[in-house]
């Protein structure tokens, strides 16, 4: 073989035209020319391995003077002669690559050109300069939010953060798009000024919402479509439809620290709601208007609107944290959180109008490994109790959507009462980035008592969930269910927050 | 007939001796001295154009896209373009020989650079104006000299950690040859504060309003404060000269004729990834160096561009412990193989930096040595691409500096953090003590350890070959458990085996010879001796060692191969 290989290489030497049968080195540092005994410029009088013989030489006693008869950088190694290198094979991959590099750079263009711009013209400081006081206080801002389902809201949002010293906070939205049609709000907070044990909030809110989602009652199946409107008291058919709620709420909403953990909240909401169908641009094919599907005189509050006084109390234990100052402080991932609460709603103005809410919440946070490992386990139990038609239909408990039972659409089920489990099981991949993987369990009921776990609906996936030290960003999960389908959400709300009722949702 | 017999037996001839490589490779020198100063203060009359660092591009950049497309670019890997003739750094404006060309005593690296005196015996001081860029409060100050200084303070609620984590870098840093900063931690009142009377307050657009008492007592309100009102801080003298910028990752500075060898190519950054992981510096990025340009210090119409590394709070563990974040030094903020290795075992790995505890300490970040990994430390960010492209013999460059280091010259550059608590210097010492061992030892498990060569002729004509073999000399060996010997062979320019063979025992204190080698035949002697060490637990490559004679005619070394 090593005969062969001799022959084989004294053929090439003899081939015309071809210089060396090594392969051409490649463009390294060249080496100086070749002289020997040749001093370097500025050397002293030879001695082996002699070093500049000064003591403490930092860079600045080091002059240009000093210097000048020493060779420039790069030209120092005393090679006379390298090692031959070869890259024959690296060149015809280096050109097969070109048209991969020329996709990365066309690609990620807008990401590195966005990059610069947003720091060549400090962008973020700009918007702050542009829209908020010297102190960042008081603001008034362009905001924009996409929701999957609903699409684009934009609007504007004014901000002052401490009216009078202590923290105090006034908030102004006004949005256009998406699930609202219009919305304006008005957020008025005490901050600090009640101390750290109390604080109030009152706000008022105006909502046009022209494509909110009704299935219908109860925990049927789901159906194309219906040869007339149905009973949904009397007839369980689940059919998407779509329908238009104008909502004006003010409330006010008292937390109050009891003792350690334990907690309260006091809320009261005067609220007017009135109904229609939604309009042909805003139903999805598919889907169809409400009133095509269902009999609206049999949905109590339809027709006539209601307005009604919301007044609610919850009691929380809440002894939620992270297990060491190494894990996310929005992550928690030891402790638990109990919540208790009862409502009662009241018609105004001869609104019919009458029932009681009440539920539970039931989360533990079981660390099972550092950075961390959490399973979270839930429980929530919700129901209304009252004459039928005296409960406004979009004030039943509802299950579906990315916050309680997943893995199936938006408000897909609703009837007086609901329960629901979950476990979900959440590791961080890097802190900012952490991923999860959940399984729902859950089922609308008449009552609480008739609660069974025959038909329950079982919804899963996973997701990843992203965050700050501080802040909770927001959630992209894909779903399904034992039902079918595959649901991408997108979600900004914390989802193990308590559920708020009086509040915006 | 017989004349093309014998063209082809040649040429066969010919081509077996191209086809069969001489152990000792291609590499020759020239015979003269190594180079140890080169000339990098040519005069650059015009100020280079100033750096702009994008810090979101960078690490764009750095974590994704230039990652991605040097990988593409199928990059030869290339050895350090900047050594000299025995494979060490020669002075310039980027690194000046220090710790173990010459001796250096605890209090000279106790003083470090800092040579103008504390600013901390010359107050009170007069604040000029906010710090721009950058999270936290500061301020830029004069002392009662008029010595400018940026003062910076340790993170609210955890005193000492980046005040103290800076100096004692600054100060073991510039021991290992780098020009840093002179960095002081200072202690004061507030009454040692005086607004100068056009202070002002920077925004990062460059807009300027006057700074008044009360915007200073609300900025120092967010700071720590003592029980008696003294506030500890860092003074960070600026450096002299204009400044430019930090140095490229990639390339050179196109306006700085001066600069020549390409920045990821040079040694002296490259190497310093084995002493950044001794120190626990995850803060290594472009905006964490600085180049001025500056007036020759002996002829003024002269300029020229000199090189710093600044910013040093961020180490001894002081990030990980500051941002919460254990990960710090053991995997990049975005890792993609840890991300891949979590996500398909849904959690179940367990990392290595998962079991790490800070000290509790007071002025001690989370700085540990166990679970430290010299092969596997990750600065925060990919994006500082000499560390990436540092090779084996770039890291046991650095890794020969920083364990020249004495526990008292260590010990020395840890009292200046000025610990409240005693126990946090002792700790902090005995920390850089076991994680510079680890990181020698692990660098001399990758080269052969082999260094210091001379030559001393005796008599007849042959010559002795003497080394180092710092693996023994820093004991980081037991030589009584692991015997060690040294084979060496000798060969001629031409790279042909002279024939002769020696082996020696290695002895207990590091420093060892081979006798009565013989010089090859040929122009001024050019022999080339290959030296093999045999030790338990060590298989590398040899190392080879070239020498020639001078023009008195004694032998000396010309030239190291690393292998």
């Amino acid at each position: 073989m090593q005969l062969v290989r001799c022959v084989a290489v004294a053929l090439v030497l003899a081939s015309p035209g071809r210089a060396s049968a090594q392969p051409t080195p490649a463009p390294a540092p060249a080496p100086e020319p070749a002289k020997p005994d040749e001093k370097p410029a500025g050397q002293p009088a030879e001695k082996p391995d002699e070093k500049p013989a000064s003591a403490d030489t930092p860079a600045q006693d080091h002059t240009a003077a000093s210097v000048a008869k020493a060779p420039e950088p790069g030209q120092v190694t005393g090679v006379s002669r390298a090692e031959p290198e070869s890259y024959r094979m690296r060149s015809v991959g280096r050109v097969l690559l070109y048209p991969v590099r020329g996709l990365l750079w066309v690609v990620d263009a807008p990401f590195r050109g966005g990059a610069w711009l947003y720091e060549r013209y400090r962008l973020r400081d700009r918007w702050k300069s542009i829209f908020f006081n010297d102190t960042g206080t008081i603001g008034l801002y362009p905001a924009a939010l996409v929701e999957t389902g609903f699409g684009l809201n934009i609007g504007a949002r004014f901000v002052h953060r401490d009216l009078f010293g202590a923290s105090e906070s006034l908030k102004m939205r006004a949005s256009f798009g998406g699930r609202f049609r219009q919305l304006y709000s008005i957020k008025l907070s005490t901050g600090d000024r009640l101390g750290a044990a109390a604080a109030l909030e009152l706000e008022g809110e105006y909502e046009v919402r022209p494509r909110d989602r009704f299935y219908g009652i109860g925990n049927g199946d789901e159906v194309d479509s219906v040869a007339m409107p149905i009973d949904p008291y009397a007839d369980p058919t689940a059919v998407a439809t779509r329908f238009r709620q104008k909502l004006a709420r003010v409330a006010a909403i008292a937390d109050l620290l009891l003792a350690g953990p334990l907690s309260a909240r006091v809320s009261g909401a005067l609220l007017s709601k009135r109904f229609d169908g939604a309009e042909a641009e805003d139903i999805p094919s598919k889907e169809d208007d409400l009133p095509d599907a269902y009999d609206t005189g049999s949905l109590p509050a339809f027709d006539d609107g209601t307005d009604y006084l919301y007044n609610e109390l919850e009691l929380r234990l809440d002894t939620r944290d992270r297990a060491s100052r190494y894990e996310p402080q929005t992550q928690p991932s030891q402790g638990l959180l109990l919540s208790g609460f009862t409502g009662v709603a009241t018609g105004l103005a001869g609104a019919e109008t009458d029932y009681v809410r009440y539920g539970a919440d039931l989360q533990l946070y079981l660390h099972l490994g550092p950075s961390p490992r959490v399973l979270i386990l839930r429980g929530l139990v919700e129901e209304v109790r009252g004459t039928v038609d005296q409960i406004p239909f979009v004030d039943l408990p509802r299950l579906g959507g990315p916050l309680l039972l997943r893995g199936y659409d938006q408000d897909r089920f609703r009837d007086l009462a609901f329960a629901l489990t979950s476990a979900e099981y959440i590791f961080d991949l890097t802190n900012l980035v952490s991923a999860y993987g959940f399984v729902d369990a859950g089922r609308v009921y008449p009552s609480l008592a008739d609660i069974e776990a025959d038909d329950l609906r079982v919804g899963f996936g996973g997701g990843l969930q992203l965050q700050t030290d501080h802040s909770y960003l927001g959630r992209a999960s894909l779903a399904s269910s034992i039902d079918g389908g595959l649901l991408f959400h997108l979600s900004f709300d914390p989802i193990y927050d308590p559920k708020a009722r009086v509040e915006r949702k | 007939m017989r004349s093309l017999f014998l063209l082809v037996a040649l040429m066969t001839a010919a081509g077996c001796a191209g086809a069969s490589r001489s152990p000792v490779g291609e590499t020759r020198f020239h015979n003269r001295a190594p180079v140890w100063v080169v000339n990098d203060r040519r005069d650059v009359p015009v100020k280079p154009e100033e750096r702009k660092f994008f810090k979101a591009l960078y690490h764009l950049d750095g974590f994704w896209h230039k990652r991605i497309d040097r990988a593409l670019e199928l990059r030869v890997p290339r050895r350090a373009a900047n050594v000299n003739a025995l494979d060490e750094v020669p002075d310039s404006t980027w690194f000046t020989n220090r710790i173990g060309v010459r001796e250096m005593t605890p209090e000279e690296i106790a003083r470090g650079p800092n040579t103008t005196g504390s600013p901390e015996d010359h107050r009170p001081w007069t604040i000029k104006s906010s710090k721009v860029g950058g999270k936290t409060v500061g301020f830029i100050i004069k002392d009662k000299r008029g010595v400018k200084y940026v003062l910076k303070f340790d993170e609210a609620g955890i005193p000492e950690v980046e005040t103290a984590a800076d100096v004692i870098l600054q100060r073991l840093v510039w021991a290992c040859g780098y020009n840093v900063p002179e960095d002081y931690v200072v202690n004061f009142k507030r009454s040692d504060l005086v607004l100068a009377d056009d202070a002002v307050i920077k925004d990062p657009m460059g807009n300027e309003k006057p700074m008044t008492e009360a915007f200073l007592d609300q900025q120092l309100a967010t700071i720590n404060v003592g029980p008696d009102g003294t506030i500890r801080g860092l003074a960070s003298q600026f450096i002299p000269g204009i400044p430019i910028g930090g140095h490229d990752r990639d390339g050179v500075r196109p306006d700085d004729p001066n600069d020549k060898v390409p920045h990821q190519l040079m040694r002296e950054l490259r190497g310093q990834y084995a002493i950044y992981s001794w120190l626990d510096q995850s803060d290594a990025k472009e905006d964490n160096s600085l180049d001025t340009w500056v007036e020759d210090p002996a002829d003024k119409s002269v300029h020229y561009v000199v090189h710093y590394m600044l910013d040093f709070g961020k180490g001894l563990g002081a990030q990980p412990f500051i941002n919460g974040r254990r990960f710090v030094g053991h995997a990049y903020l975005v890792d993609f193989r840890d991300i891949g290795l979590s996500l398909v075992t849904l959690g179940a790995w367990r990392r290595p930096w998962e079991g790490r505890r800070d000290p509790g300490l007071v002025g001690v970040g989370l700085l540990d040595s166990e679970p430290y990994d010299p092969a596997r430390w990750k600065p925060y960010s990919p994006s500082y691409f000499p560390f990436l492209d540092a090779d084996r013999f770039d890291n046991f460059w650095g890794a020969k500096i920083l364990i020249r280091f004495t526990r008292d010259q260590i010990a020395a550059a840890v009292a200046q953090g000025r610990f409240s608590d005693r126990r946090a210097a002792a700790y902090v010492t005995e920390m850089l003590v076991e994680r510079q061992r680890k990181t020698a030892r692990h660098w001399f498990k990758q080269v052969n350890p082999l260094d210091r060569f001379e030559v001393q002729a005796e008599g007849g004509g042959s010559f002795t070959l003497c080394f180092d073999d710092l693996a023994v000399k820093y004991n980081l060996e037991d030589s009584l458990v692991r015997p060690t010997s040294y084979a060496a062979r000798v060969f001629d320019h031409a790279g042909r085996a002279t024939g002769f063979v020696a082996r020696v025992t290695g002895e207990l204190t590091g420093r060892s010879c081979i006798r009565h080698l013989p010089p090859a035949a040929g122009a001024d002697a050019y022999t080339i001796i290959e030296v093999r060490t045999s030790r338990p637990g060590l298989a590398v490559p040899p190392t080879l060692v070239h020498v020639a004679r001078d023009p008195t005619g004694a032998p000396r070394v010309i030239g190291l191969r690393r292998l």
